[in-house]
């Protein structure tokens, strides 16, 4: 901060302290009150919506809902030919890049590994989570799983687990905080691009992806 | 930018002649109001969840600088930094200034809010940086050079045909030259222009709907994913926001963010709802190698110091002016400033001063409406009243509706007067409407009858001397 | 409402309204006689004038405090204050304990007296639970279709949606349609009609067409001012729609013209009549 932006977060702080009816703010995080840090550090959720006990059920209709396919794997060898086949069958044909983290399976040699350069058409990716409620997945940056395969690729795959399929936002989110470090970024995705800016009728393929699809597999990720 | 909010009446007045204006806002009930509605059905516990986010922000809001200075330590725990603004000018200073620093040519931006109360865009172009705004609708507005006029759909007010037409003008340099009419093409044609424009830009801004003093976290919703983009791929990113978007935790930002699209769009969950925070970490692939976050006050204090103070609630989710009626008889752009609605109508007056605003608190039936759908529980209504009370202490409301107002209420205080001040003058409108049953014109109901006609009264006479003839006839009769 | 906490009627005093008392006496004597009906002992003070909602929504508290006292004063002694609006009733339910926060000697008596005042259906039905079909006078006849609009004060500050249609329901001949968007605003406002309008007119134009769509003969509402405005511009617009307060209906005392139309032209409130409107 230069020195006027030191001036300036002094004044805002004071301006709240004199709003609040206090003499003087903190000045720094170490003079924080015992009841705010306690109301951090407690992680207290709120009342949840009710979605039922059939988890991957409800997670299944509500991506359906937002426009993202969902076909069951038997097993993490089964996802190569799977992509294939989704590729082939909608008529995607063009370059591919996939995660660090799926590195390791029998990709054809032409695929990409790493992060999106733009060029891709596909892109392959693990998640962290994916949630019930909103039929969200749940992507966590980090050097092996790099956001911009979420974003600039127009169709985007996902390998997801069935141990992996939480109720509520709440429980992704704590999934993330047990993430060390925390990942710079985290993502939400819940359907393909859209927008609804020129006459308020959804459109899709904004600015992301045009397709999403999920590859669900049993039990949990590899380690 | 330059607040217009004074010609808010000319203003109104030239939009309601505006036909395409029209058939865009019609948009706004079947995109917004049906789908709110619709979403909100299938979540019985949504009042609770409501009546808990409202406390949660109360007591935000009486933790205020707590929160903010949680929040910042935990950004630069994350490697992040953090600067402050007291007022626009401030925040465009220092958002010019970063983009300097790291040589920008070209800043890609997602939609700010708050960027817009500042005009960052015109602080870049005079630096002689280029901003470009990649949420769609912003999109439009900027190649049309206008203000948005909605806060989550800023180009409500432009039919489709508007659009064409601007692509049309504004893509013929990219080689694109034919004017394309269909959604769905338009829609491309703009994701192809702004990749491009993506790729080669230096610096990403973008706003943020939370910030989480918990993990240093900011939380961006855009169902587009241009958002993402902008945080993603220029080597340098900066958050903009005001400093009411603080929230302790990642439960707290989880439980608003189930009221914010839901209220926003109908839907359950916006498409893309990113929590960031810092720049890239050892070993990632990509995001950017620098992180700013710029907390701005610009009147937000004033207002916790107030008696607006619950304003600080809004989550912006638009849902207050989709359900305006004036709103959706005028349109955004009447408001003359950043913000438009009853949000706006409570906004705009505290930031820029109720003098430059004085028309936008009146502008309003009190329907309560606005209220009614507020996630928040925002008393919309309440809040416009103490802005009216402000116009009146300052003498701000046109003369003819002082004394006016004035004359009446001294009589209305004084009963006698008034029974028989009234009684004259519906023996004598009676007389005169008998033959219609209402009055096609009336000297000084020129607002009145300028579109309605006016009932004549009905009895002949006040019904409190109607009923004193009543009953001195039966306790005759007696 | 369970019968153990149900009122007894009591004495009730009349707020009857500006608009009432300049605009529609008749609206004031039909809800004498549905408060009678419902075994209220009825009394009408002499020095009510308003509520002070003009000045209140104004922004001039002190005028609208100068005339809230002049309406505590003339109605504090009574049981029950009933007002045939629901904008009035929310001024004095709503409004009036705000308007003297801090006054140590106005504010519990503005509390007491909200805490007694009522709109006229929903002290029918939410009060007394007064039970329709025994309170509807046989007299109360209205064939044909009706529409009804919920005026926003009523509806918003004091829930007011399901009563007058409870009681409508007991209305020998009435068959009520509902428009669409019928809890939205008819642009009416107080003092917003004249200050803006333009904006009015496009809101009362839109409303006015609503209740066209519904092809209902009649609309209905409990409030006076939205009453006006649908009737004038109903009647700007040489539409054959007639527009009465929904006690008028309720106590059977249509045998007046429509609001906006011409005196005694409507001699069978059954039909309605050619040329009232030209």
């Amino acid at each position: 901060m230069t020195s006027g932006e030191l001036a300036a977060r002094e004044r805002v702080l004071g301006r709240i302290s004199a709003a609040l009816g206090r003499e003087r703010s903190i000045a720094s995080v170490d003079q924080l009150p015992a009841d705010v840090s306690d109301r951090i550090s407690r992680h207290q959720r709120h009342t949840l919506p009710t979605i039922g006990d059939d988890l991957v059920g409800r997670l299944i209709t509500q991506m359906e809902a937002v426009l993202m396919s969902v076909v069951r794997l038997q097993s993490r060898s089964d996802v190569v030919e799977a992509v294939r086949f989704y590729c082939a069958s909608e008529g995607i044909d063009g370059p591919m890049t996939v995660s660090p983290a799926l590195a390791d399976l029998d990709w054809p040699a032409e695929t990409g590994v790493g992060a999106a350069s733009g060029v891709e058409l596909t892109s392959v990716t693990p998640c962290l989570a994916a949630v019930a409620e909103t039929g969200s997945v749940a992507l966590a940056s980090h050097a092996a799983t790099p956001a911009t395969l979420n974003f600039l690729p127009d169709n985007h795959i996902i390998v997801l687990y069935e141990n992996q399929v939480v109720a509520h936002v709440d429980d992704a989110l704590a999934k993330m905080r047990d993430l060390d470090p925390l990942p710079r970024a985290l993502n939400f995705v819940t359907g393909p691009s859209r927008t609804g800016d020129i006459e308020q009728t959804i459109e899709i393929g904004a600015h992301g992806p045009r397709r999403m699809h999920v590859l669900l597999l049993p039990g949990d990720p590899p380690v | 930018m330059k607040p217009e909010s004074l010609a808010f009446s000319a203003n109104a007045s030239r939009a309601l002649l505006d036909e395409d204006l029209k058939a865009a806002l019609s948009h706004v009930k079947t995109g917004f109001v049906g789908k709110r509605l619709e979403a909100i059905s299938v979540v019985p516990e949504w009042q609770q969840i409501r009546e808990e986010a409202a406390a949660l922000k109360n007591h935000v809001l009486d933790n205020l600088d707590h929160y903010l200075v949680a929040y910042e330590a935990s950004v630069q725990r994350n490697g992040g930094h953090v600067h402050w603004a007291s007022d626009g000018d401030e925040l465009a200073r220092v958002v010019v200034d970063i983009c300097t620093q790291a040589g920008a040519r070209t800043v890609a931006k997602g939609k700010t809010m708050v960027g817009e109360e500042a005009d960052v865009n015109g602080a870049l172009e005079a630096a002689g940086i280029e901003p470009i705004e990649t949420d769609l609708g912003e999109y439009i507005i900027q190649l049309a050079k206008e203000p948005p006029s909605h806060i989550i759909a800023p180009a409500v007010h432009k039919t489709k045909e508007q659009v064409a037409d601007l692509f049309h003008e504004h893509h013929q340099q990219y080689g694109l030259t034919e004017r394309l009419i269909d959604r769905g093409a338009l829609v491309n044609e703009a994701r192809t222009v702004l990749r491009e424009k993506f790729r080669v830009a230096d610096v990403g801004i973008t706003g943020a709907n939370f910030l989480i003093a918990e993990t240093g976290q900011h939380v961006l919703v855009t169902n587009e994913g241009n958002g993402d983009l902008t945080s993603n791929l220029p080597r340098v990113q900066i958050v903009v926001v005001g400093i009411e978007k603080v929230v302790p935790t990642l439960e707290d930002a989880s439980s608003l963010l189930r009221l914010l699209a839901r209220s926003a769009t109908g839907q359950h969950f916006s498409n893309y709802t990113s929590l960031m925070s810092g720049p890239k970490r050892e070993g990632d692939l990509d995001g950017p190698d620098a992180f700013h976050v710029v907390l701005v006050d610009n009147k937000r204090t004033e207002m916790l110091a107030g008696d607006l103070k619950e304003m600080l609630r809004c989550i912006r989710c638009g849902a207050c002016m989709n359900h305006c009626p004036v709103y959706g008889s005028v349109g955004g752009h009447a408001y003359g400033w950043v913000y438009p609605g009853p949000m706006g109508s409570v906004v705009t007056p505290a930031i820029i001063g109720v003098e430059k605003a004085k028309d936008l608190p009146h502008a309003c039936t009190l329907n309560g409406r606005c209220a009614e759908v507020c996630p928040m529980s925002i008393p919309l209504p309440k809040l416009l009243r103490r802005h009216r009370q402000t116009t009146f202490e300052r003498g701000l409301q046109s003369a003819n509706a002082r004394y006016g107002l004035g004359l009446w209420a001294w009589a209305a205080s004084r009963p006698k007067l008034y029974r028989g001040l009234t009684r004259m003058s519906v023996s004598l409108l009676s007389r005169l409407g008998r033959r219609r049953g209402h009055f096609r014109r009336l000297p000084f109901a020129g607002g009145w009858t300028q579109a309605r006609d006016l009932p004549a009264p009905q009895g002949g006479s006040t019904f409190m001397s109607l009923y004193a003839q009543q009953r001195s006839a039966e306790e005759a009769g007696q | 409402m369970s019968p153990e906490t149900q009122t007894t009627p009591g004495t009730v005093g009349l707020f009857v309204t500006c608009l009432v008392d300049l605009q529609r006496p008749n609206v004031g004597f039909a809800s004498i006689r549905l408060l009678e009906a419902a075994g209220c002992k009825v009394v009408v003070p002499e020095s009510q004038t308003c509520c002070g909602q003009p000045a209140y929504n104004s922004g001039d508290n002190a005028s609208a405090q100068r005339i809230a006292r002049n309406v505590i004063e003339a109605f504090e002694g009574l049981d029950h204050v009933v007002a045939p609006s629901g904008s009035c009733a929310g001024m004095i339910r709503e409004h009036f304990p705000e308007l003297f926060e801090g006054d140590a000697e106005w504010q519990p008596r503005a509390q007491a007296l909200a805490e007694r005042t009522h709109e006229l259906t929903s002290f029918l039905i939410d009060v007394l639970g007064a039970d329709p079909a025994q309170l509807i006078p046989d007299t109360a006849r209205f064939d044909g279709i009706v529409t009804y609009h919920d005026s926003c004060s009523g509806l918003r500050e004091l829930g007011i949606k399901e009563q007058p249609r409870a009681l409508l329901a007991s209305v020998t001949g009435l068959d009520l349609k509902e428009m669409d968007d019928t809890e939205v605003c008819c642009g009416f406002g107080g003092t917003f009609c004249v200050k803006y309008p333009d904006i009015s007119e496009r809101m009362v134009s839109d409303k006015a067409a609503l209740v066209k769509a519904t092809g209902a003969g009649a609309v209905l509402g409990g409030d006076m001012g939205c009453l006006l405005n649908i009737a004038g511009r109903l009647s700007r617009l040489d539409q054959d729609v007639r527009v009465y307060h929904v006690a008028e209906v309720l106590a059977g005392m249509t045998d007046v013209a429509p609001i906006g139309a011409v005196n005694n032209a409507i001699a069978d409130n059954g039909k309605a009549n050619e040329g009232t409107r030209r």
